[in-house]
């Protein structure tokens, strides 16, 4: 049985840059500062009007192709985790298909998850590699939360930025380079983080677009994304130690022979405080969110990039990813990359 | 965590002066008490007793004392 491994991964960042002192300026009682010094956030990236998920995704793709790691016709399968999609229908792998020029011969799908998108796609790609469906693999996260965010909704604006992730995933014989996974869901959480009007269950009318503002000040119509942040902390506080612990038994391993952890960078207060429940060193928690904010999928593979970059992660470390947000949803896996 | 603590915990978390906070203070009264400082809050239990808590729960809170109770302190 073949295994699956991260061969390459790239990302590409919108041009519109959301820092902290255009926040202060356009929102004055904000208080955009002490947020952003909480939250270890400076500035996040904004797509431009038109600007799709899809082309994120498609630039940070084609930055893959530049490095010479991989040829078009090799590509055999195409996995695109969003939840922007370009339309309704047909599905916007498809239409990435085309536009990267993969061949007719490559499979296609898009799946929507949040913040524990990329786990997930990585265990849909290990498993398309181990049944032999497949060799080569693009898995592309692209998002633009940003068009879903009410401007005067400061819980959700201070925290969120879009980005694009491709990463080249290549079956192998060699053993340990991707899993155990751990996986869960709650949807009893779903109202959470929620984007309520727009889709089937609640198509946008006049009253959904009918903005109001919570006790916390914050305004959103239901068109708008929600996020109840006491609520998503609470099920992060459950949810994310059970999931290491877990990934920790499944694999067999200890703490201490992981090289380094990179959780959904969610949000520097909540990642510190997770880091020391978990008991994780300091020295192998990963935290690469200043410049872009919480990317929602985007933002592990973001991080191991940013990480590799910056010295931070060395070629051929394992390491434990963990992502959790809107569902419910959650995820952990180890990889060696 | 004793009661004197976690005054002080909720003190810097409400933005106050520690002398300035009771046991006996209303959550309604209190200008910074908002999702920003439950998020705060439900840290500190959670570092505290390890308790699960519920937003529900914490909604319920009248007082200090009462978030003190909750997280299991005193």
């Amino acid at each position: 049985m073949k295994n699956a491994r991260i061969v390459a991964i790239e990302y590409h960042l919108p041009g519109e840059i959301l820092d902290t002192a255009r926040l202060s300026a356009e929102h004055p009682g904000w208080n955009a500062d002490k947020l952003d010094q909480a939250s270890g956030i400076r500035q996040r990236r904004i797509a431009a009007a038109g600007e799709c998920a899809s082309d994120l995704a498609v630039a940070a793709a084609e930055k893959l192709f530049a490095t010479g790691l991989l040829h078009r016709e090799e590509v055999d399968f195409l996995l695109f985790c969003t939840q922007s999609p370009d339309f309704l229908v047909p599905t916007t792998a498809c239409l990435i298909q085309h536009r990267l020029g993969l061949p007719s011969s490559c499979g296609a799908v898009d799946y929507s998850l949040g913040h524990s998108g990329y786990v997930y796609g990585l265990g849909l790609a290990a498993g398309l590699i181990a049944s032999g469906q497949a060799n080569t693999l693009l898995l592309l996260t692209g998002e633009t939360y940003s068009r879903y965010i009410h401007p005067e909704d400061k819980s959700s604006r201070v925290i969120f930025g879009d980005a694009g992730t491709a990463t080249l995933i290549r079956a192998t014989d060699e053993a340990g380079t991707m899993g155990p996974f751990v996986y869960g869901t709650d949807g009893s959480g779903a109202e959470n983080i929620m984007v309520p009007a727009g889709g089937a269950r609640l198509p946008r009318t006049q009253a959904t677009a009918l903005a109001q503002t919570d006790e916390n000040g914050n305004t959103r119509s239901e068109n708008d994304l929600r996020m109840k942040g006491a609520e998503v902390f609470s099920f992060t506080l459950a949810a994310v130690p059970a999931s290491v612990q877990q990934l920790l038994e499944r694999a067999g391993c200890e703490m201490s022979e992981i090289d380094a952890f990179v959780f959904h960078q969610s949000n520097r207060y909540i990642l510190e405080h997770l880091r020391k429940k978990c008991g994780i060193p300091r020295e192998k928690f990963l935290v690469a969110l200043e410049e872009c904010g919480n990317t929602v999928s985007n933002s592990i593979p973001l991080a191991l990039k940013l990480c590799r970059e910056r010295g931070q992660l060395m070629p051929d470390q394992l390491l434990a990813l963990v992502g959790y947000g809107a569902g419910f949803s959650w995820g952990a896996a180890l990889v060696r990359w | 965590m004793d009661k004197a603590a976690f005054l002080a915990e909720m003190a810097e978390l409400l933005e106050l002066d520690s002398s300035a906070l009771r046991l006996e203070d209303k959550l309604e009264d209190l200008e910074n008490w908002n999702s920003m400082a439950m998020i705060g809050y439900l840290a500190l239990a959670d570092s505290a007793s390890g308790k699960k808590l519920s937003p529900r729960q914490i909604r319920e809170c009248e007082t200090i004392a009462d978030l003190a109770q909750l997280a299991g302190i005193g």
